[in-house]
């Protein structure tokens, strides 16, 4: 039920044209980069995914960290904007899945984000490279681990978004710990692990260490998950 | 009111924010990995730069391209939240004031906030190199004209970027959007600096003077930029955008 509430609260505000137009040119950008480079790609080795994600990840990724931003903020400026949360709170409704309502609509629009991407580079795999058997295992892989790490980046900024009444706390918030993402991610292994860090590393980047990482990325989904749940019902709303 | 009092009007506005320490926290991010790293500026990538020029202009370019126009983006929403509570900007409307000089001051603020930045960034440069220096044990500070001359063009060359954010800022009355929007127009930079119609993207200018800096001090050292097509091109796109900007500031609230 809750998620069908928080769907219709979020039908006129734009977040799910913000998402497809996103993930639309976040798909974009592998194929761009591709054409407009394809001597310097083609030439090089490896597997063409592999090749793929090195050039573009960080770009794409920047782009699903900037819609998970934005489309946190949104979600509870509906909630601070006139009030809207009071009322909420007084319906037989529990805090805790007023949250993970969004969450999970935040974590579904996220796949879309994906699977758009993962379209993108099955693409231009086919159109420049050649397309092989041991293909969609890795690219299955790569997606799964990305999910994995960018799960509690997207935990912690609805976490951020709910805890500031002012929405451009939150948004300076989510930017200052992307700017931290460009900066970091070739820092030792405990700085890695910072919400919006972490997305960056790929599978192959990751190489040995990928359990490490995996579970690392489990046990800080869990942990948010328990500090939203504490917070929740600590947090009292002076609107 | 003259412009200038609208400013320091305006100036008055944001004392209360929180707009200052957002400003500086980037920055301090940036620093401190720079200083932990500072040991691999002593084996610079590209031939030719000398390790003391590879710690300032890689410092930099982190700066130039994403935490600088994340910033001025931030700034932007700030500076139109600032007025919609409580219907902040229809008051001001009722005075009379002339709107398109509001929208004018409120861009020098922008401007303002922008020039802080980049004048802390550089304040902050001296004073970590210095403190690189000891750590790494090398001299790690550059010669101060250049970098005065490179970090005010980083802030020259930002100026169209910010009449073009502001821009979307007051026709994008939804934040977000506009917030998403300057975020994701950041992100292909890299991509577009390389083609040859560079200089109609603006926000790649302060990215493209630092790294064809880096060129300069690395393997081409006479390599110059055209300012040719790019000034025209940059002053033109500033004033189109100021224009549109004043023109529409404040066209939904006087409807």
């Amino acid at each position: 039920m809750t998620i069908g509430i928080e769907l219709k609260k979020l039908k006129s505000t734009g977040f799910f044209t913000s998402f497809f137009v996103g993930g639309l040119v976040a798909a974009l950008v592998p194929i761009a980069n591709t054409g407009f480079r394809t001597e310097l790609f083609t030439s090089l080795e490896g597997s063409p995914l592999s090749i793929l994600l090195n050039a573009n990840l960080q770009m794409v990724t920047m782009l699903n960290q900037i819609l998970i931003i934005c489309g946190a903020c949104l979600m509870y400026h509906t909630e601070y904007a006139d009030h809207a949360i009071r009322r909420m709170l007084t319906l037989p409704l529990k805090g805790e899945s007023l949250f993970f309502g969004k969450s999970l609509l935040l974590a579904l629009g996220f796949f879309f984000l994906l699977v758009l991407e993962s379209a993108s580079y099955a693409f231009c795999t086919m159109h420049w490279f050649r397309m092989t058997d041991g293909f969609l295992p890795e690219l299955l892989k790569n997606m799964g681990f990305a999910t994995l790490l960018t799960l509690p980046t997207l935990l912690f900024m609805l976490l951020v978004a709910s805890a500031c009444q002012s929405m451009w706390v939150s948004l300076g918030i989510g930017v200052i710990f992307m700017s931290m993402g460009t900066v970091l991610p070739e820092g030792p292994f405990p700085l890695t692990l910072v919400p919006f860090v972490t997305p960056f590393k790929t599978l192959a980047d990751a190489g040995s260490g990928w359990a490490a990482y995996a579970a690392a990325s489990g046990a800080e989904l869990l942990l948010l998950a328990l500090a939203a749940c504490m917070f929740i019902r600590i947090r009292r709303y002076s609107l | 009111m003259n412009l200038f009092a609208l400013t320091a009007a305006e100036l008055k506005k944001i004392r209360r924010s929180f707009i200052l320490p957002l400003l500086f926290v980037p920055l301090v991010i940036l620093w401190v990995p720079n200083i932990i790293n500072a040991d691999k500026s002593l084996t610079p990538v590209m031939a030719g730069i000398t390790p003391e020029n590879n710690f300032f202009i890689q410092s930099f370019m982190g700066f130039a391209w994403f935490i600088f126009p994340a910033s001025i983006i931030v700034c932007t929403v700030l500076l139109q939240q600032l007025e919609q509570k409580n219907k902040g900007l229809l008051k001001m409307l009722a005075l009379p004031i002339n709107p398109r000089l509001l929208c004018l001051a409120k861009f020098l603020v922008l401007v303002l906030l922008a020039f802080i930045q980049a004048a802390a960034m550089t304040g902050l440069y001296f004073l970590c190199a210095r403190i690189a220096s000891s750590y790494v044990g090398a001299g790690l500070m550059a010669q101060t004209g250049m970098v005065l001359r490179i970090s005010g063009t980083l802030f020259l060359s930002s100026l169209p970027m910010m009449a073009l954010y502001w821009l979307m800022s007051v026709c994008l009355t939804t934040p977000v959007f506009s917030i998403g929007l300057g975020l994701a127009t950041m992100v292909p930079s890299v991509l577009l600096m390389n083609t040859k119609l560079w200089f109609l993207y603006p926000p790649c200018y302060p990215f493209y003077v630092v790294t064809s800096n880096y060129m300069k001090l690395s393997t081409d050292p006479d390599s110059a930029i055209d300012l040719v097509p790019w000034v025209p091109a940059a002053a033109g796109i500033s004033i189109l955008c100021l224009l549109i900007a004043c023109l529409a500031f404040g066209h939904r609230e006087r409807k």
